[in-house]
Parts: structure tokens; C-alpha cells; sequence
């Protein structure tokens, strides 16, 4: 088999701003590979967020990788994300050139002092020297076309305030794919946007990862995006993963309560118009120390060990994976 | 009379006439009158007793703007807002003060993000009774024994009561904010987005949470989305709202059976679904909702509709009643014949 883009092996990590150093992420794997698109999904706090930021190595101050490793394949050379330094050259080559990534609310990632344009263009002010000021220009100004910005233009010397929020989303896309990144991490990048508008960015990060022949890692608490983009699915609950495999598997037979429930709860088209079944509770407090499976006391289909020893990953098939006691072979 | 249950009342208990609220801007050096910001255009409709009324639209179409005047925290510019109470029909938009605050326990409003909605300062027992004090003069013993009361209605604990809002999850202190705005029994609740800042699994909760009160408390409820699924679960009619326009309004049902206003439709297929066999042609619309500083000529939808034809530049559509139930703000809502989702 192939060696995977990016891969992420039984990675701790902790936030040590606190008296007592508790885990926030725990013992979590992911594999992601070229041209391949991977959502995550999870409720707020699971440490969505953290995964991704832990891969370019940008978590914020006193929270720390414990162990694990966060592995790079690119052109046939490993590199080791998690043991490098972080005043390293290389992560220079490494964020913008082969992992990009875009943030849930365009308006806080965009400087509002500068016109779109340059923001567009400064990537490549920094990664490709040896294009002229006016190449660079021309390169920006071809990506805000491509990303679907009109009148580009014109618009590379507006500034963020005179754009909506799609637009500035499309910006902030441009800005991140300018280097041909082999990876783009997309954070929640509909969020803060309408549905109609939703529909024609996800469409958007569709066709130009087909294009760039680019892997997507998208992050979203929303399951209904998550069906109709990605092929591989993560769910997270409480800094673990707790089912991964095919979207198409995941979604049609979801096999861990939580995700089960969680498709429940939501008030989707497909389901006829009947009672919602919430998920009891709310997600567990990361400084309590849990002994067995996070998700035991909102479970409804909990047995008698899942609430002293945490359950380990099993295997249903090849892609297809949950951390669930119920599927233990006898 | 009380009405129980769902569809049964066919009473009024709200009715807009042609409601307007502009907002003027102000520019340049002298700070003149650069024009008006037509949050609210022309906007009818009525509301039914016991019922849920649902609005939907992109953000920046007047939606909030449109629930805030009736929540009597904006005045309109024009139009007529009548509520009945008690049979009697109370006009809204020309209160003074003191009727305002007379008329203020019956209608009570649920904002979008219960993280800045509550006082951090004050307590659990202080944000659920300030209305009852403000509205009432019962001793203190009765005032708690009615906080506590619903307290446990909204799903919270007497524990809770001397707790700061920073000490609960999302959910639970946006049961803190419905619990604030039941406490006086209302008639009409108006809920502002209520669940787009929680999570999916707490977003149920507090929905199944809304429906169950709707009956215990005979309630009327106009809910502001944008989330169709949601709209969908709650409501009994929706109000498609545009550029600060009325574009459709009908049965929930019908209107996602068979859309009549192209907007509506293209609302409709973008919505995410949930199973891939399930997808049909996703509509993207070109462009962005329009300025509403500068709204464009004729019907505001036409800058972005597929199936736009000269007239629809110079003459706004009004809002007409299409099929029993169901009224449309298109030129061509007969014609063509869209399709809806299920």
C-alpha cells in the first residue's frame, strides 16, 4: 500500500497552563493521502481544532504535544512534524507550500489595514522569490479568478470591509492554495456563511482540490456537509476518535452510540417529520480524570465495563474501525 | 379561551400591515442624509394563535430587524403592527411608555447567543426574576417560588439558582434565557436563531424543549432561522424573506413540496443532505445578496434569478396569493413550475 500524505500516530496532547496538566487530545490517529478528502467531526471542544493546529505545529501557549507522532511523506522524504523545532527554516517551506490552511471567520484572518490583493499575493512575496512584483500580481489576480471573485481586478486594491463574508472566504482560499499546497486544512470554513453561499464554497473547495490535485482535511461540527464532500470520515468525542471509515459507511450504518445519536438528533430532511432525539448531557469536562469510555455517562447502550476500562479500537472491516465495547468479538 | 395543541386555534394574535423599518445613514462631511438602509420593506402577515411561525433568510435580510420591532425594542417607520389580547386588537406602533411597558409581559423575545444575552454579573435567581419584579408586586417568597417553578420547567435545578451564567454550557444557559422570557407567561414568544450557536447534540434539546412549553404554556412562538432543517421541525408556516422583502409565504409542507418563488427553490437545493443518495442538483446562485443601502430596481431577487425576463428589472412583484394558503412575490411564479424536495 502506498505510504500515506500525513499521518498521525497516538497523539497526547496537554495543556499545562493549568495546576494540575490534564489531556486534551488522547491517543488519536489519523491517515490522510494524497488526493484523498478526510473530514472530522465532532461536537465544540472535542479538540477538532486542536488536531489541526497541532499539525502546523501553531497550538496555542501551554498546550503541548506529550507524545506521538505527526509524520509528513512528501517527495519520497519524512519528515517529522512533531519533533521539529519550531524556529526550524523548514516549517517555513512546509506551512503555505505543502500544508495551508483556511479558519472559520474570514474577517479575524484578514488584515483590515491591507487590500485584498496583497494579502492575496504575500505568500508568494515570501515562498517564490524569483517572480518579479508583477508576476506575483498577475499570479494573485489569476487565483482570485479561479477562487470566483469578480471583477478581480478591481478588487485587489479593496480592502476586507468592502466585502462580504463569502467573499472574503474565497479570499482567504486564494491566499491559501497561491502555493499549491498538497494539503489544505479547512476549519469549519462555512460556518459563519449563508447556505447559499455555503453550497457554492463547498462546491468551490471541490473542484479546486480536483483541480490542484490537493488533499482536504475539512473540520465541521456540521454532519450534512461532511456526506456530500469527503470520502473518509473521523468522528471525535472528547480528544479521542471513536469511529472512522467511509463516509458512505458511516453515515448509512453508524455503528458508535455517539454517532448514532448524533444523526438523531439532528433535523434533517431525509427523516419524516417526528420528535428529535436529543443526545442527553453535554460534552465531558477535559480536567476530569475518565477512567472508562468518555461517552458512558450519555450512552444509551452502555455495559457494565464501559464505565471502568476504556474500549479499544476495533476493526469491523478494512475501512471501518470503532472504539465501542458492543463490537467486541466474543 | 385557551387553545391546546397544535393547529386547532385560527384566532389572531398578531397581525403586520405593511410594516417598514429604515434605518437612515448618514455620510460625508456635514453628515447629511446619504440615504436609508431598508431593513424592512413592506412587510404583512398574520399569526395565528398557538401557532409557529417561521422566518427564514440570509443574514442581513431583516429578519432580526423585522422581530425587533415587534418585540418593541425598534419603532417602525411605517406600518401597522396590531397584537389582540384578550380579543381586543392593541396597535403596537403607536404605544406610548407606559402602555409599552404594560403591554411588554405578553410578548417576550429568546436572543441568538445566550453567551451575550446574560448578565455575567448577575445570578441565575437575578436574570429569571428582574421581569417578575419589574412587572409585578408579589412578596419575595412567591418570587422565588415561581423562579424555581420554572426553573424545573426549562430543565434546570433550584442547585442552579445562585450560579453566574459563566458556570453553564451553552445549552443550559439558553434555557436560562427562555426560563427569563416565560417567567411572565407571555403570550407570544419570539425566538432570534435560538439554537445556531449550540452544538447539534444540545441544538435537539432545546428544540424538543420549545415544543414541549409551546404546550404547556399555550404558546404562540415567530422563530427567525436560517437553518431549514430547523424550520422544518418547528414550524407550521414560513415566511421566506429577501433584501428585506416578503418572497413567499405558505405551509411549511407545501412550500418544501413545491416552492413557487425561484429563490425559495434554489433555498431549498442547497441545503446539505445528509445521504448521498438523497442528492439531487445542487442550484448554486451567482453573486451575493444585494446592498440594502442600494437595493437594485424591480424585484430584488433578479440580479441573481435563472429565470429572470425584462420585466422583473422595473417592477417589483407584490405578493399574491398563488394557491389556497400560499403567496408568492414573483412575476413568473405561474409559469414555472419549480421543483421542491421531497
Amino acid at each position: 500500500m502506498s505510504k500515506p500524505l500525513l499521518k498521525i500516530e497516538d497523539l497526547w496532547i496537554v495543556c499545562e497552563n493549568a495546576p494540575l496538566p490534564y489531556p486534551l487530545l488522547k491517543g488519536i490517529n489519523l491517515e490522510i493521502y494524497s488526493g484523498e478528502k478526510v473530514g472530522i467531526v465532532g461536537e465544540s471542544g472535542c479538540g477538532k481544532t486542536l488536531t489541526a493546529l497541532s499539525i502546523l505545529n501553531i497550538l496555542p501557549e501551554g498546550i503541548k504535544i506529550e507524545k506521538g507522532k505527526i509524520i509528513l511523506f512528501h517527495n519520497q522524504a519524512t519528515v517529522s512534524l512533531h519533533s521539529l523545532p519550531q524556529n526550524s527554516p523548514q516549517w517555513l517551506k512546509i506551512r503555505g507550500e505543502i500544508i495551508s490552511m483556511i479558519f472559520q471567520e474570514p474577517s479575524v484572518y484578514l488584515n483590515p489595514t491591507l487590500p485584498v490583493g496583497f494579502q492575496i499575493m504575500e505568500p508568494l512575496i515570501y515562498h517564490s522569490r524569483k517572480l518579479t512584483r508583477e508576476q506575483q500580481k498577475r499570479k494573485a489576480i489569476e487565483f482570485m479568478g479561479k477562487v470566483g471573485l469578480p471583477h478581480p481586478e478591481s478588487l485587489f486594491h479593496r480592502f476586507p470591509h468592502e466585502l462580504s463574508g463569502g467573499m472574503k472566504q474565497r479570499v482567504l482560499i486564494a491566499m491559501a492554495l497561491i502555493l499549491h499546497p498538497k494539503l489544505l486544512i479547512a476549519d469549519e470554513p462555512t460556518t459563519a456563511l449563508d447556505v447559499t453561499i455555503q453550497a457554492n464554497i463547498l462546491k468551490l473547495l471541490l473542484s479546486l482540490s480536483q483541480e490542484l490535485k490537493m488533499s482536504l482535511l475539512l473540520i465541521t461540527h456540521d454532519l450534512s456537509i461532511i456526506a456530500e464532500t469527503v470520502d473518509k470520515l473521523y468522528v471525535m468525542y472528547a480528544g479521542e476518535m471513536v469511529e472512522w471509515g467511509k463516509t458512505e459507511d458511516l453515515l448509512k450504518s453508524p455503528l458508535h452510540p455517539y454517532l448514532s445519536s448524533l444523526i438523531n438528533a439532528l433535523p434533517v430532511l431525509e427523516r419524516e417529520k417526528k420528535v428529535l432525539k436529543p443526545l442527553p448531557g453535554t460534552l465531558p469536562d477535559p480536567r476530569e480524570k475518565i477512567k472508562g469510555c468518555p461517552f458512558y455517562p450519555r450512552c444509551g447502550k452502555k455495559l457494565a465495563k464501559c464505565k471502568e476500562i476504556p474500549p479499544p479500537s476495533i476493526k469491523i472491516d478494512e475501512n471501518h474501525w470503532v472504539k465501542c465495547w458492543m463490537y467486541e468479538n466474543p | 379561551m385557551k387553545i391546546t395543541g397544535l393547529n386547532a386555534g385560527c384566532m389572531k394574535i398578531l397581525e403586520v400591515k405593511n410594516l417598514k423599518v429604515y434605518f437612515p445613514v448618514y455620510g460625508g462631511f456635514l453628515r447629511r442624509l446619504k440615504g436609508y438602509i431598508r431593513a424592512v420593506d413592506n412587510i404583512s402577515f398574520s399569526v395565528d394563535e398557538g401557532e409557529v411561525l417561521g422566518i427564514v433568510g440570509e443574514s442581513g435580510c431583516g429578519k432580526s430587524t423585522l422581530l425587533k420591532t415587534l418585540a418593541l425594542l425598534l419603532s417602525p417607520t411605517e406600518g401597522e403592527i396590531f397584537f389582540y389580547f384578550e380579543e381586543n386588537p392593541i396597535a403596537l406602533h403607536s404605544l406610548d411608555k407606559s402602555a409599552r411597558i404594560s403591554i411588554r409581559p405578553q410578548i417576550q423575545i429568546v436572543f441568538q447567543d445566550p453567551f451575550s444575552s446574560l448578565n455575567p454579573r448577575m445570578r441565575v435567581w437575578n436574570i429569571i426574576a428582574e421581569p417578575l419584579l419589574l412587572h409585578s408586586n408579589l412578596p419575595k417568597e412567591k418570587v422565588k417560588e415561581k423562579v424555581v417553578e420554572i426553573l424545573e420547567k426549562v430543565g434546570l435545578k433550584e442547585e442552579h439558582l445562585y450560579r453566574y451564567p459563566h458556570q453553564f454550557s451553552g445549552g443550559q444557559r439558553q434555557r436560562i434565557a427562555i426560563a427569563r422570557a416565560l417567567i411572565l407567561h407571555p403570550k407570544l414568544l419570539l425566538l432570534d436563531e435560538p439554537t445556531s450557536a449550540l452544538d447539534v447534540s444540545v441544538q435537539a434539546q432545546i428544540l424538543n424543549l420549545l415544543l414541549e412549553l409551546k404546550k404547556s404554556f399555550h404558546l404562540t412562538y415567530i422563530l427567525v432561522t436560517h437553518n431549514m432543517g430547523v424550520v422544518r421541525y418547528m414550524a407550521e408556516r414560513i415566511i421566506i424573506m429577501y433584501a428585506g422583502k416578503c418572497l413567499e409565504l405558505g405551509k411549511t409542507e407545501d412550500i418544501f413540496k413545491k416552492p413557487f418563488h425561484p429563490y425559495t427553490h434554489a433555498l431549498l437545493h442547497s441545503i446539505p443532505r445528509l445521504r448521498k443518495e438523497n442528492k439531487r442538483k445542487v442550484i448554486l446562485l451567482p453573486g451575493e445578496p444585494p446592498n440594502p443601502m442600494n437595493p437594485p430596481s424591480g424585484c430584488p431577487f433578479h440580479p441573481r434569478c435563472p429565470y429572470k425576463i425584462e420585466i422583473c428589472e422595473k417592477i417589483s412583484p407584490d405578493l399574491q396569493e398563488i394557491e389556497k394558503s400560499s403567496l408568492v412575490a414573483c412575476h413568473r411564479a405561474e409559469e414555472l413550475n419549480l421543483e421542491g424536495i421531497f
